[in-house]
């Protein structure tokens, strides 16, 4: 059958998840973009460190990379949360401009002289390339960025905007009871656990005719997660308002949207693992008050902003993130 | 790995390159030469043809692929590397149907094109 | 980047327009990636099982990239494509679906032995060596022990050297036809690639141990090395006719594996691979190991008398000595008719010195050794369930060896060694003599070629007849039945095209041969150096024709992951079939939503578009084109409403400029407004069908900013686009241009494109073609060398625009296409 005759098939009416699902798809957009982002800092660091050889066209193209990056999550922000775009353009046009200034600058010959000539070992720290670095590593993430607030700030902000953990509209709604009933509606809800299950690309396109479980799903990092957790573990734990599942799970083969319903235990888990490129990524986001460490596996930076918690791993390789989920779903549901 | 040293020529106009290539390579007992100008070089390599050059490919006088047919012709058997700035497809496919052994992308550590030498030698002996 | 102060403040302003711009840039920039990736998935399916993982994810990604496309464009219409969704939507479940039944790797020996109890996989051995273990299995001491070094080991030492890119690389864009040089030096790199790579000591641990056991048993201690390749179907086995290495001391067995498989990229085989649409990787090689049998006699037995089908006659050819020699048609063979009765009986002798008296015996090789021989092979073909082509040697101690068998093309010999049969006493041929350049037969109707002669009219399947071998001639190859040639030099240019396209070929037929243009059809036997008035042998005239179309044939890929990911059916945008719901592949789904988002951009109705007019300034030029600019640093006074082209602050542009304004360039435009006084047919005359922009809608409009730029050139028929990002990193540089012609005849604009392709890469874009539409990519470029890709681009949409009416005939395209790089502009007119 062809596509067309496919398309006419099905019922015209598009199911309301459709929105969520794009969205969420989206957000795995901006995560990846954080990845990236979070990578070439990384890199920059190491490169720094002075065994690697490289030269000013390296620095330069990592400044380059960096506005490029920052510039697509503050779009794919501006998508999700259109309220906020503004302001993140802002901030972002003022990065921009440190980032200009330092190209600038050193091009105009700033910088340590090399020393004398007949010296076989060179003082790396005066190397011109290195300076810039160091320069540039200290936008990213140092204690006196130039422009008053550093990259990583502006990122963890822009995570916050984006989660709304501090109200006003965006992915999740401050009124869980509407989202909930989205997928109560939806007829999403699992039936062998107490978990909502949203298969991204297949419910996106028509509502699911039956009951699902989650051996129906073909999702890696799903399985992962729930390898350990029974069926019970996953209903109990903090008590349910209402009705129906406290976890939603949207998901697709290599992508795991994770988030619980509850109005008081906020967490939220993101992964993407394909073995693909530079897309993998894996991310948590907690409020305050969780206690990140006794879920989350060693390895896992975590850090603590005014708004919440944020986690990352930079060892993305698919076995670290598997191996990740276990851990993190045994301390889940257990 | 062998007894005789293998003469390297390292061709770069940014300084740094050569500087820090030289002892990192010279570590093994090899001899290395430094040039950031390509016209210099090849007439060096005319006195006396090297094992292994390594050059980059872009550069504001002269090019890199230039640099590698010029030594190809003077001697068969010498094994070139190029260095790029950023690896890209075409430059890969020019270097490799011109003759060029391998190439390596900046930033690289010398321990990597280390290898790539040490393989390139492997291939000079059998 | 921007460098002032009041822009961000501009920006803050207007932040609406600040996010349609974005949403545009996001949507381009997607778009740029997302051909890329289709662009690397279309070669990879030549290298790679469809569905193997490494191609699953490229295509989720892409699918991806398409539905986050699809959102922006959205945003930028007010939902006006929302029906993407739906398309977008289920073209990934249908391509998961594909891939639900997976094919897994397994872990594969490296090395095979013939005497193996179990059936390896044909595609783990080869054809051949498949072939040969069969055999075995049968007649086990007829078939000496000896080993295969798998299609695994292949895989491995590809995968080891990182070959498989290597090679992809060197092969992608060969146009076999085009040129010739440039064919032989890349193959010339693969081969030498291969025999200079280095083998895993697995791999070569297992093949010194099998050696050593085989060396106890058999203690000769030479090796006959094959190539054993997997192909598509056992009928091609001349692709299968790659180098044999034969006695190889067992210290080179390596290298000699080696040689081996660097001759699967021999030009032949390559160019074979390429005109049956063999993709690489379905093709992968196994090499044979076997012991040397020290022959007295060799040969070929073919089961059937494939000349005679009444005949019930085996045909064994043989040679004193190895037969490598006679198989190659390098060597006349002694043949010998045996009837297949019991016990089988010789009845003829035809001896290769080509006497036709009747012989009784041959010196070097009894008739009972070829009775045996004869036996023995009628058992096979009744085990076998099919007539065969096999191989054979009768050593020195009158011991008879099968060295390979193959199933028997009936109808499919142009084999040297058969030729003898066909010999009637009765016709004799008009012309013999000359140098064989290749071998084979023909027949077609003559046709005589005087230097100055059209090409173009040569019909396909003639047999050509020249005075002297010229280069052009070349062109003409692969659609004649055979060439002959009154002078001629056998090593010179032609001859080697002429046996790259494998074309029957005689040269130096001498002045004799001018009595050939009186006669129709005329049959040639190359091989033989024999010419025939009339048709001679049945069934050839189809074979060479069959043999051209399927040279000249492009055949569609084709597979359901080309039909929902890589085909393009949208082609024409202004076409009322041109709606999200007629997108049937992600290709489809990337034009679509380009085109519209461009549209919606720039207006053409829209009333958003409004207030982006009023916010373009109109670019003052000299040269009949018109420009409408955003300028989103706003540089230039907001309150004007025209810009000149130096006070452009956008790099990009002013480089694409530079190229435009070349003032070697030719405008008939400028003729026309020169030209206002004169009658308007001379006008019509001098300037061809081209009378300048129609519509007001052939607008050209560009957005700039500093380092950024997006233009949509329409004028007449002709669309182009280039969106160009010149900063002073490199990581985010591109250079991308889309093109589609129009106005013409669906021939002339296709010429165009495939001008466009050529001269495109010539200076090292990317290019994908489909049709008359092209769009390449230059990425990731230094600034200096995006400012001259855009310089060049620029230079070319001006020239580019008169090509339709001017490219008559495919040798044209080359020839423009020369002029363009070579700068002669003044072609362009």
């Amino acid at each position: 059958m062809s596509i067309l005759e496919k398309l006419k098939k099905i019922s015209r009416k598009e199911p309301e998840i459709r929105h969520f699902c794009i969205q969420t798809i989206r957000f795995k957009k901006f995560l990846e973009n954080a990845r990236v982002l979070l990578d070439l800092f990384n890199d920059g660091r190491e490169k720094v460190l002075g065994e690697y050889i490289f030269d000013r066209h390296y620095v330069v193209s990592l400044i380059d990379s960096v506005i490029e990056r920052l510039g697509m999550m503050v779009y794919d922000a501006s998508v999700l949360v259109p309220k906020s775009g503004e302001t993140l353009y802002a901030m972002y046009d003022k990065h921009k401009l440190a980032a200009g200034n330092l190209i600038g600058f050193s091009a105009s010959g700033n910088g340590g002289a090399i020393s004398g000539s007949d010296t076989s070992e060179i003082s790396l720290s005066a190397e011109p390339e290195y300076q810039l670095l160091s320069d540039v590593l200290r936008w990213f993430d140092g204690k006196e960025a130039p422009t008053g607030t550093t990259v990583m700030d502006f990122m963890k902000q822009a995570f916050f905007y984006v989660l709304q953990f501090d109200a006003i509209g965006g992915l999740e709604s401050s009124d869980s009871m509407k989202n909930q009933s989205l997928f109560e509606n939806s007829g999403v809800l699992a039936s062998d656990m107490g978990i909502y299950l949203v298969d991204l690309w297949k419910d996106a396109l028509a509502l699911p005719e039956k009951r699902r479980a989650i051996n129906d799903f073909n999702s890696v990092p799903l399985k992962h997660l729930l390898m350990d957790a029974g069926v019970k573990d996953v209903k109990s734990g903090p008590e349910n308002i209402h009705n129906g599942a406290s976890w939603v799970a949207a998901v697709s083969e290599y992508q795991l949207s994770l988030n619980t319903l509850k109005p008081d235990f906020q967490f939220r888990l993101e992964t993407l693992a394909s073995g693909y490129e530079q897309s993998d990524f894996i991310f948590i986001f907690a409020d305050k008050s969780a206690s990140l460490d006794s879920i989350l596996p060693a390895g896992f930076h975590i850090e603590s902003t005014d708004y919440g918690q944020l986690a990352w791993n930079l060892d993305v390789s698919v076995k670290t993130i598997e191996d990740s989920l276990m851990i993190i779903g045994r301390n889940l549901f257990n | 790995m062998s007894d005789q040293p293998l003469r390297i020529m390292v061709i770069d106009d940014e300084n740094i390159v050569g500087k820090r290539l030289k002892p990192a390579l010279e570590k093994t007992g090899d001899i290395v030469e430094t040039f950031e100008e390509g016209e210099k070089a090849l007439a060096r390599f005319a006195q006396e043809p090297f094992d292994i050059v390594v050059t980059d490919i872009r550069m504001e006088k002269i090019d890199g692929i230039e640099i590698l047919e010029q030594i190809l012709a003077t001697s068969g058997r010498t094994k070139v590397i190029i260095i790029t700035g950023y690896a890209t497809v075409e430059i890969a496919r020019e270097a490799l149907s011109k003759g060029a052994f391998d190439f390596i992308a900046k930033p690289f550590k010398p321990s990597d094109l280390r290898a790539i030498i040490e393989r390139a030698s492997r291939e000079l002996r059998s | 980047m921007s460098n002032h102060p009041e822009k961000i403040v501009s920006y803050e302003k207007d932040y609406n327009f600040r996010f349609r711009y974005e949403t545009l840039r996001s949507l381009l920039n997607k778009n740029g990636s997302a051909l890329q990736i289709l662009s690397d998935l279309e070669a990879d399916l030549n290298h790679m099982r469809h569905y193997d993982k490494r191609i699953k994810r490229p295509i989720q990604r892409l699918i991806t990239e398409s539905l986050l496309m699809a959102q922006e464009l959205n945003l930028m219409t007010e939902d006006h494509y929302s029906d993407l969704y739906e398309v977008i939507f289920q073209l990934r479940n249908k391509t998961d679906e594909l891939f639900s039944d997976n094919q897994p790797d397994s872990d594969q020996p490296f090395v095979v032995r013939l005497d193996s109890q179990a059936g390896p996989e044909p595609e783990l051995v080869g054809g051949k060596a498949f072939g040969i273990w069969r055999l075995k299995k049968y007649f086990k001491d007829l078939v000496l022990s000896g080993f295969i070094v798998t299609t695994a080991a292949y895989n491995r030492i590809i995968k080891d050297n990182n070959l498989q890119n290597r090679i992809r690389i060197l092969l992608n864009n060969l146009d076999v036809t085009e040129d010739q040089s440039q064919f032989k030096s890349r193959t010339q790199t693969i081969r030498r690639m291969i025999r200079e790579t280095t083998v895993s000591e697995e791999i070569k641990d297992s093949i010194k141990e099998e050696a050593e056991l085989l060396d106890q048993a058999f203690p000769c201690r030479l090796w006959a090395v094959r190539s054993s390749a997997v192909c598509e179907d056992g009928k091609h086995s001349f692709a299968g006719q790659f180098d044999s290495e034969l006695q190889i001391k067992t210290e080179d067995m390596v290298k000699a594996y080696l040689h081996v498989l660097a001759s699967r990229f021999s030009d032949r085989a390559v160019k074979y691979r390429i005109h049956n649409n063999f993709s690489e990787v379905d093709t992968p090689m196994a090499v044979l190991f076997m012991p040397m049998v020290d022959p007295a006699a060799a040969g070929v037995v073919y089961t059937a008398d494939i000349k005679d089908s009444d005949s019930d006659a085996i045909v064994i050819s043989s040679v004193p000595g190895l037969a490598n020699r006679m198989v190659k048609g390098e060597e006349q063979a002694d043949t010998f008719l045996v009837s297949k009765g019991f016990p089988p009986t010789i009845t003829r002798i035809i001896p290769a010195a080509g006497s036709t008296e009747t012989v009784t015996d041959i010196d070097y090789i009894g008739n009972d050794k070829i009775a045996e021989i004869a036996e023995i092979a009628g058992r096979a073909v009744d085990k076998f369930g099919y007539e065969l082509d096999i191989e054979w040697a009768v050593d020195r101690n009158g011991q008879v060896h099968f060295l390979q068998a193959r199933q028997l093309n009936i109808g499919a010999t142009d084999d040297p060694a058969i030729d003898k049969i066909s010999q009637r006493k009765d016709t004799l041929p008009i012309i013999e003599g000359g140098m064989t350049i290749f071998p084979g037969r023909a027949e077609g109707p003559l046709k005589f070629l005087s230097p100055g002669d059209d090409l173009s009219g040569v019909p396909d399947g003639s047999v050509v007849l020249v005075e002297q071998p010229r280069p052009e001639l070349a062109s003409i190859l692969p659609k004649i039945a055979a060439l002959l040639v009154i002078e001629g030099n056998p090593v010179g240019h032609l001859a080697t095209l002429v046996r790259e396209f494998s074309v029957p070929c005689i040269f130096r037929l001498g002045e004799n041969a001018k009595i050939l243009p009186g006669k129709n059809i005329i049959s040639v036997n190359a091989t033989k150096r024999t010419v025939y008035a009339g048709i001679r042998w049945s069934g050839i005239r189809e074979r060479v024709l069959a043999r051209i179309a399927a040279g000249n044939r492009h055949q569609k890929k084709s597979g359901p992951l080309y039909d929902l990911v890589i085909g393009l059916n949208l082609l024409d945008p202004d076409a009322s079939s041109f709606k999200a719901k007629s997108c049937k592949s992600v290709h489809d789904t990337l034009r679509f939503m380009h085109e519209m988002s461009v549209r919606s951009m720039f207006g053409f109705g829209d009333k958003q578009s409004r207030a982006w007019n009023k916010k373009s300034k109109k670019l003052l030029t000299g040269l009949p084109v018109k420009f409408q600019l955003i300028d989103l640093d706003q540089s230039v006074d907001k309150n004007l409403k025209n810009v000149a082209p130096e006070n452009v602050g956008s790099l990009p542009f002013k480089a694409l400029w530079r190229g435009i304004s070349d003032s070697r360039l030719f405008w008939p435009e400028r003729w026309e407004r020169e030209m206002r006084g004169m009658p308007s047919d001379f006008k019509e005359t001098v300037l061809g069908g081209n009378k300048g922009p129609r519509r007001a809608s052939d607008k050209n409009y560009a957005i700039v900013a500093r380092d950024y730029m997006n233009l949509n050139a329409r004028f007449a028929y002709h669309y182009a686009m280039v969106d160009a990002m010149v900063g002073p990193g490199t990581e985010h540089n591109h250079v991308h241009f889309r093109f589609r012609g129009g106005g013409a005849a669906d021939e002339n604009r296709k010429r165009r494109a495939r001008f466009l392709e050529r001269v495109l890469r010539e200076f090292g874009f990317g290019v994908d073609r489909s049709g008359d539409l092209v769009t390449a990519w230059f990425r990731r470029y230094p600034k200096k060398d995006s400012e001259n890709a855009l310089e060049f681009l620029g230079r070319l949409i001006v020239c580019a625009r008169q090509l339709d009416a001017t490219l008559k005939s495919d040798a044209a395209i080359k020839l423009y296409a020369d002029y363009f790089i070579k700068e002669l502009f003044e072609m362009f007119v």
